[in-house]
This record gives C-alpha cells, structure tokens and sequence, in this order.
C-alpha cells in the first residue's frame, strides 16, 4: 500500500468521522448517521462528495443539516471542497435508524419506532398494548399512539 | 437544472402552484385549530405540502429565484386550482377542502410514478409516502363525521359549498396532451378525474354523508375570488427585502 493511497484513507476516514458526529436538530444526542440520513461520502482530488436522504423533501430543518456538515467537514481541513446534495431516491424510512440509536430515542424522548412487523411496545412500560391514535403527530416526522397498560401517549417516529 | 419542454414546464408548474397554495391555506390554521393536536396536525400536513410545492418548482426554475418565483409573480402567472386557492374560513370548509384535495393529490403523485422527467418519479414515490398519512388524517375524521347530527350537518353544507368548486383540481394545462404523448404524465386528467369522482363518491356513501359529486372544470388562467388579498398577505414579508436572503 502506498503513501497515496493511505493519504486518501486517512482524508475519507476523517470526512466520515466528521459527517458522523454531525447531530439532527430535532433529537440532540442523536447523529445524522444514527438516524439514517447519510447515503454515501466520497473524497477525490481533495473534495469531499455528500448523498444525503431527507426523512421527508419538506423538512425545514435540511438547510440547517447541510450547514452543519458543511462546517464539520470544512473543519477538518482534509478538503478544500465539500458539495452536499439531499437525494430523492432511495427513500428514507425507520428502518434505516441504528439498533443503539432506537433505545436512545425510547429512553431520551419516548419516541419508539415501530417493529419490522409493524407492532409497537410502550417505550415508558414495555407493554405491546400501544394503540396508534393520530396519522400526524406533534411534530411532521412522528405519529401519535397511545399505551392503554401505563396510560402514556407514546409518539412513533414515521 | 434541466431543460424540460414547455409541457413538462406547465404540468409542473400547475402542481407546484397548486401545492403551494393549500400549502399556504391549511398554514393559515396554525393557532386555530379545533384542539392542539389537530393544530400541529394541519401545520404539519401543511408544511408537506409546501415543501412538495418547493420540490416541484426547484425542477422548473433556479433555486436561488424559488422565493421570488412562488411569491411575487404577477396573479395571471399563477396556474393553481380554485380548490386550492379558496379561503375556507370554517373548520368545516378547511376538513373538507383537505379530504377532498388530498383524494385527488394522492391520484396525481400516481401519475407522475414513471414520468420521463428526470428525478420526477423518485420525488413522487416520495411524496406518496406523505400522502398516506395525509388521506388516512382526512378519512379519520370524514368517517367519524357522520356519527353525530349536528357535525354531519355541518360536514354536508360544507360539502354543498366545496364540491362544485372540487373539480377545478382536474383542470387540465393547454399543452396536456402532449405531456401525455411524452410521458411526462401516464394519464389525462380527464382520466384522472373519472377515478377521483369514483372514489370521492364511493367513500362518501361508505362515510353515510350525502353530496353531489361531479366535476366542473375551471380555467388554471383566471384567479378564483380572494386570490389577490391572499396573494398580497403571501408576499408581504419577501416585499420588505426583496433582496434579502432568508
């Protein structure tokens, strides 16, 4: 392995490092990467390349996010570029939220992601008695449930 | 940006001005709505709406012109929808309205699912996926509506006022046939229009709320009542600083 080519490793290593530890506005303590938002970085001829995917296209919050990995990445100085771009496709949904990341969510927020056979357990109580209430919850991202055992309204991250 | 024909331009510019002007509307209940959870409801369908409205125009004009290009064109280069653009002062009128202009947005999204526009059917497939929260909110309370008489009432004059007014969403573009020949959209609104009205007419039965439904199209080159007051409140803080950048 050449100079170069560790060079460059180094150089992506540090643009990915810095992409990651950008945290999303609406859950601090959670990171972009945690949450799914980062499809690809790539670094060639000293300019980092960014795929974001929205978790909705009318997020108002995307401006910021593109400003804060701009600044992180710029930070690092490992580039001299960094274009950032919000794909359309692939489409971003809960399952590209990390294992770690969902018990955070539950514990932090009481925002609980609905299971792979669509089911949801209280993140308060634990029981599977959660009834869905409202398609459009507090927020644009989540829906409303609610936990019919501990008699807690529970959001769910759509 | 890419070049698009001038079909594929007035296809898209009809939708994003039309997204843009529910958008605008249903906005317009933030504060107001019935009880809190209904407010933050609307505020967010709103807020899908126009971020839809954002996406749309971003294919036909620079993004750095978006802002001006949505809220300081002249009212005649407007090309929205009487639906869209009406005030529904009640909430009556404001429930309505969102069943019936979200049963034909889903409708429209479908049609754009294998558009020869570039990125236009990945924005659909994405789009679609608000959509499904958007109608199952209308249908939450379009069901439950019949359920007591004095709100059945009120859900049926509502209906009186709206549907006549409902189908100017199908108003089709002067170039639309040849944005079908070029796929930029599968079917006419013609078309469209036939299975909305199925639809609309078949949930209405199931919701037990009477109605006439029928569709009388409009003209996407004049503006309905009230647009030039809601279009002056639209552009009233751009106007402060036109140069400004937000």
């Amino acid at each position: 392995m050449n100079s170069r080519t560790l060079t460059d490793r180094a150089t992506l290593e540090a643009v990915q490092f810095a992409v990651a530890s950008v945290h999303d506005p609406e859950y601090p303590g959670v990171s972009i990467a945690e949450l799914g938002l980062v499809e690809t970085v790539r670094v060639e001829d000293s300019e980092a390349t960014i795929d974001l995917i929205p978790t909705y296209g009318g997020c108002p919050a995307l401006d910021f996010i593109a400003r804060d990995v701009r600044n992180a990445v710029m930070a690092t100085q490992a580039v001299t570029a960094c274009t950032i771009t919000w794909l359309r496709a692939p489409i971003w949904t809960p399952d590209r939220v990390t294992g770690d990341v969902r018990r955070f969510l539950e514990s932090e927020f009481t925002v609980t992601l609905r299971r792979s056979d669509g089911s949801l357990v209280c993140p308060v109580c634990g029981s599977g008695t959660v009834r869905d209430t409202a398609p459009m919850g507090p927020s644009r991202c989540r829906s409303l449930a609610y936990c019919d055992d501990c008699r807690n309204p529970v959001e769910v991250m759509r | 940006m890419i070049e698009l024909s001038t079909a594929a331009k007035d296809v898209i510019l009809a939708f994003a001005d039309d997204e843009h002007m529910i958008g605008s509307r249903h906005a317009n209940w933030i504060g107001l709505g019935p009880f809190l959870e209904e407010d933050l409801a609307f505020c967010s369908i709103a807020q899908d709406e126009l971020g839809h409205a954002l996406a749309l125009y971003d294919l036909i004009v620079p993004s750095s012109e978006i802002d001006r290009f949505a809220l300081l064109r002249d009212p005649s280069q407007y090309r929205s929808c009487t639906l869209a653009e009406l005030e529904c002062a009640t909430w009556d009128l404001a429930l309505v309205r969102h069943w019936l202009y979200d049963t034909a947005e889903e409708l429209r999204w479908k049609n754009l699912l294998q558009s020869t526009v570039p990125g236009l059917a990945d924005l659909a497939a994405q789009a679609l996926r608000d959509e499904a929260f958007h109608t199952s909110h209308a249908e939450m309370f379009m069901t439950r509506m019949h359920r007591d008489e004095s709100a059945r009432l009120k859900v049926e004059a509502a209906l009186a006022v709206l549907l006549p007014a409902a189908g100017s969403v199908w108003s089709p573009t002067d170039t639309e046939a040849e944005a079908v020949a070029e796929g930029v959209i599968a079917a006419s609104s013609e078309t469209l229009s036939q299975q909305w009205v199925d639809t609309v007419t078949t949930d209405l039965e199931r919701f037990g709320l009477a109605g006439n439904t029928g569709v009388t199209l409009g003209d996407r080159t004049i503006r309905s009542q009230g647009f030039e007051s809601f279009h002056t409140s639209l552009g009233e803080v751009i106007s402060l600083d036109t140069a400004a950048i937000w």
